[in-house]
């Protein structure tokens, strides 16, 4: 029955509210190990970019960040949201998250 | 390097002096021959592919040579790629390296061809001309 609901063509479940694809609320466990691999993965490029000698503004922010060992988990699998509940949301919930630069520090008071 | 001059001409999103600044660490690293403890170039990889993304960043990775995914480019070490390649350092994989690496010939087919099928044709047709 409900592959006879569900399909191309058909308007999704009101009861899905509306959407074809549910988005969970939290990351699963796998989903946050990929997470960390790919911060893990942008600490070694400015990691590198320290190591060949360049300088300049832009890198010494880098630098700043935070590393992946260094963050809070909270940092790391949710974002700052102004329209969200608590003003925080899970990371997956912004569009192209794995390959866009998030913040790793949330905003002072939230 | 290879036709790294152009392709910064071609796509002009670095300044004159950039491309100068490039001509002479090429020069630079064509002409040494000490050893020094500092690596002379990037290995850059493209890791993720730019579809989808902003126009800004695919341009980034365009202007460092990068067009499809698993791309290798090799570039000298400047301030002017640093900085395009910390814009896109969320797409691919950075490593130093001395010189680049040689392209990997193919692995021997393990058969040798004695004959083709069509070639029998074509040898029996240009002896029969030749009579």
């Amino acid at each position: 029955m409900f592959s006879i609901l569900s399909g191309p063509f058909r308007p999704s479940l009101v009861a899905f509210g509306g959407k074809a694809w549910r988005i969970p609320w939290r990351l699963s466990k796998t989903r946050k190990a990929n997470v960390r691999k790919r911060l893990r993965a942008v600490d070694s490029v400015i990691d590198t970019l320290v190591e060949s000698g360049v300088q300049f503004k832009q890198l010494d922010l880098a630098k700043k960040l935070p590393k992946e060992h260094e963050m809070n988990p909270r940092d790391k699998y949710t974002t700052f949201s102004r329209t969200a509940r608590n003003y925080r949301k899970g990371i997956h919930k912004v569009p192209k998250f794995t390959k866009v630069a998030l913040p790793r520090t949330s905003p002072v008071g939230f | 390097m290879f036709s790294t001059k152009n392709l910064f001409t071609k796509l002009s999103l670095v300044t004159r002096s950039t491309q100068q600044l490039i001509g002479r660490t090429q020069i630079r690293t064509n002409t040494t021959t000490t050893t020094t403890d500092k690596k002379k170039l990037w290995k850059i990889t493209l890791m993720r592919s730019t579809i989808g993304l902003p126009p800004k960043t695919r341009k980034n990775v365009k202007a460092l040579g990068l067009y499809s995914r698993g791309m290798v480019i090799y570039r000298p070490i400047c301030n002017e790629l640093a900085g395009i390649i910390l814009k896109i350092k969320e797409l691919v994989k950075l490593e130093l390296v001395d010189e680049r690496l040689p392209i990997k010939n193919p692995a021997p087919k393990g058969y040798e061809v004695i004959r083709k099928h069509n070639s029998l044709a074509s040898s029996t047709a240009t002896t029969k001309a030749q009579q």
